[in-house]
């Protein structure tokens, strides 16, 4: 089975699940939005909006904490997932996408969300207030699906016009501090993209596949914290010769690695 | 300066959105709300309503109008806020708001046969006591500020409203 039909039935399930509580109230499976919900009676909090409510309030709140925790353990251990699986800005941008083509441009990824990061919790800190939590556009369009719409939907749709008239996935490549965090979480995670070198036929269409504009393969720091594990590229292979794996067990071994990286600086 | 900026709420004045029991003060809470909206998703009387875009700095937070509908003072919605906002408080201990009346539109205080607040208040003959049998009195000791009184309140506009802030 190809690996966009697993991940467009999960993007699916999480998208609806935003509906359910309207649907089904007092329902014990899953409530709340992409900031922070319930799911199975687990309580799961955006680390990056956990940590910033930490600043901004000036206070250790344990429960908190502990809401981070299966998000956390979840990226060190499958990288951005969130972006690519469950992100319902994401699911819209690639819907989107299936709409309109998105203009592209072709640049690399740069160290902007990395910076809008430590500005957004610098700024947290001093302001006390959660800045970033108030403008997600990612909380924005949950609560607009669970609670109705509102005039802070337009952020929304101008950053689904941006996807059009500027780059593809400008708001998740340049700015989103929330991809940001899970990317520097998920830079020692375990399943990762490999390339059979013996195989690869150099035809670059794991790379023109891929919507983050990571270099497939590269071993370039900002490549690995883009990639969000979204397999893509696994499925735009001809050669079979991409595939999700464990790391460091790649086929082509640690040789791949270096020749990759001789190339590519 | 969170304060200042979450006054323009509505064009209500500063300060008065009525939040769910167990809230911190405002810019306390301003500060701490995940803007998830699971207590809103919760409430089973659906009184908690979620601030959109003309809240200003509210955005995404939760609020009451007990007009629309009251909190019954389950805390349900304490329990699932995972950021603190809501803290686990005693029913009798909840300070919500204060409900004040109006003199001059509450009927029992212009003379007519009206006792629906006072029988209505989950906290009945502590909260609101009647005057010479008659007329409501709120104690602000005990008063929670659930917003029950407002809710039934026969008077239109009510003539008792619970005042959000005035326990700051």
């Amino acid at each position: 089975m190809k690996v966009k039909i697993a991940r467009r039935i999960v993007q699916f399930t999480a998208f609806a699940l935003l509906v359910l509580p309207l649907v089904w109230p007092t329902n014990s499976v899953w409530f709340g939005t992409y900031l922070s919900s319930q799911a199975a009676g687990i309580a799961l909090t955006d680390p990056l909006a956990a940590i910033e409510v930490m600043l901004a309030g000036k206070m250790i709140w344990w429960p908190l904490i502990g809401s981070m925790i299966p998000l956390f353990i979840t990226t060190l251990l499958l990288g951005r997932v969130f972006c690519s699986w469950i992100c319902p800005l994401n699911t819209v941008f690639e819907l989107a996408a299936i709409i309109k083509s998105p203009r592209v441009r072709g640049t690399r990824n740069g160290w902007t969300p990395y910076r809008m990061l430590a500005l957004f919790l610098l700024a947290a800190l001093l302001t006390s207030l959660p800045l970033f939590t108030i403008l997600s556009p990612i909380g924005i369009l949950s609560r607009t699906i669970a609670f109705g719409v509102g005039l802070e939907l337009l952020f929304v749709v101008a950053l689904i016009a941006l996807e059009w008239l500027y780059d593809r996935k400008a708001w998740c490549r340049t700015i989103c501090p929330v991809g940001a965090l899970y990317g520097l979480l998920g830079k020692w995670r375990l399943v990762t993209i490999g390339i059979d070198s013996s195989n690869c036929l150099n035809c670059h269409k794991c790379k023109n596949a891929c919507t983050m504009q990571v270099d497939v393969g590269s071993h370039r720091f900002l490549n690995q914290l883009t990639c969000t594990n979204c397999g893509d590229c696994v499925d735009a292979c001809a050669a079979k010769a991409v595939y999700f794996t464990w790391k460091n067990k790649q086929k082509g071994g640690a040789v791949q690695r270096e020749f990759v990286d001789g190339i590519t600086r | 300066m969170s304060l200042l900026l979450s006054g323009f709420t509505d064009n209500k004045p500063k300060n008065t959105l009525l939040r769910p029991p167990g809230a911190l003060n405002e810019p306390e809470f301003l500060a701490t709300c995940l803007r998830c909206g699971k207590c809103a998703e919760v409430c089973l009387q659906r009184a908690i309503k979620i601030g959109q875009g003309n809240s200003g700095l509210a955005i995404g937070t939760p609020y009451l109008i007990p007009r629309e509908a009251a909190c019954d003072l389950c805390l349900i919605c304490i329990g699932v806020c995972s950021s603190g906002a809501l803290r686990p408080v005693e029913k009798t201990n909840v300070r919500m708001g204060l409900a004040e009346i109006d003199h001059d539109a509450c009927l029992a205080w212009l003379g007519d046969e009206c006792k629906i607040c006072y029988t209505s208040c989950p906290f009945y003959n502590q909260a609101i006591k009647l005057e010479n049998h008659k007329r409501p009195v709120v104690d602000k000791n005990v008063c929670v500020g659930c917003g029950i009184c407002e809710h039934v309140c026969v008077a239109d506009p009510a003539a008792i409203k619970v005042q959000a802030g005035k326990r700051q």
